[in-house]
């Protein structure tokens, strides 16, 4: 089996979609190769998000809610970490390499990525295994998620300009804003598609 | 009376469908649109659309039987029912009543 088929194997066994649509999308994946797969992949699970939205309104409100939950619990048991990157670590890069510009992007946002991606993975996790019949939505709750990221990470964006006037070195604003939602976004996903996995039927 | 017209991609599936014949089924419903029509068209909307189309009793679809090269999933084949037939005959009508007298879209073949 060929790299391309294996990914396939790998998406289509973790995405609950009508058995003749996968057949479809296994078949034309064959001939068509991996970019007309993705694209057809990406429609596949919005409409099929739309559809599961329409028919199961509370099933997407209760999930976006576990999401959003997860992810708050997992940032919250991950605040030693964040102390430790924020205190320890960030004393080490302050000692050994003073205000390089790696230290200031450190103390702004790179101490916040270990529990960001961990949340992530869970959170994502925990969405996809309990939802596991129905990817369009979990689809929605990551997005959900992502954006409510995006919110926070503008108002994370400001702080470092107001409580630090005048300081050289400091990150772009954008760097804040786009990295967090893109590593929830990422990582929730890769969480979900682990937690979505089905039994293989014999 | 108002009559319940087709929306522009109700009217291409069911031609589609028409034109393909027997082995009407998402792939060859998308690749038949895509190469007459010259509109790309994803597999999951076809099967969305021509759900809709059978809950209002336009098309029907059975079941065919797993194959090997679709990683044993069967494929779901798509027939116009006679009803659908007379919905694409009153969609045309319309069409060709909004078209006539028209001098802007006089001799062109559009």
């Amino acid at each position: 089996m060929s790299g391309a088929s294996r990914f396939r194997q790998f998406v289509l066994d973790r995405v609950v979609l009508d058995p003749h649509l996968v057949g479809d999308l296994w078949e034309g994946g064959e001939r068509h190769g991996m970019l007309w797969f993705s694209r057809q992949m990406t429609a596949a699970l919005w409409l099929a998000g739309c559809r599961d939205i329409r028919i199961h309104p509370w099933l997407a409100v209760r999930a976006i809610a576990v999401g959003w939950l997860t992810t708050t619990l997992c940032v919250w048991a991950m605040r030693p970490v964040s102390r430790l990157m924020n205190g320890w670590v960030l004393d080490q890069l302050i000692v050994n390499l003073g205000s390089h510009s790696i230290v200031m992007l450190w103390a702004t946002d790179l101490h916040s990525f270990p529990a960001i991606t961990g949340a992530g993975v869970i959170a994502g996790w925990v969405v996809g295994r309990s939802h596991r019949g129905h990817a369009g939505i979990v689809v929605a709750v990551t997005v959900a998620v992502a954006a409510w990221s995006l919110v926070t990470a503008l108002r994370a964006a400001l702080i470092p300009w107001t409580s630090m006037p005048g300081y050289v070195n400091l990150p772009s604003p954008l760097f804040t804003i786009l990295s967090r939602p893109a590593l929830v976004l990422l990582f929730m996903t890769l969480g979900a598609f682990a937690g979505l996995k089905r039994p293989r039927l014999v | 009376m108002p009559r319940d017209l087709l929306t522009d991609l109700e009217l291409m599936l069911l031609l589609a469908v028409l034109r393909v014949g027997e082995s009407a089924y998402g792939v060859t419903i998308a690749r038949e649109i895509e190469q007459t029509a010259g509109r790309s068209i994803s597999i999951a909307l076809v099967y969305a659309t021509l759900d809709r189309l059978q809950d209002r009793g336009l098309v029907t679809s059975w079941m065919g039987d797993p194959t090997p090269e679709r990683g044993g999933r069967a494929k779901r084949f798509f027939e116009v029912t006679a009803k659908g037939i007379l919905q694409i005959k009153a969609t045309q009508s319309a069409l060709t009543a909004l078209w006539k007298g028209l001098p802007e879209l006089k001799g062109r073949n559009a």
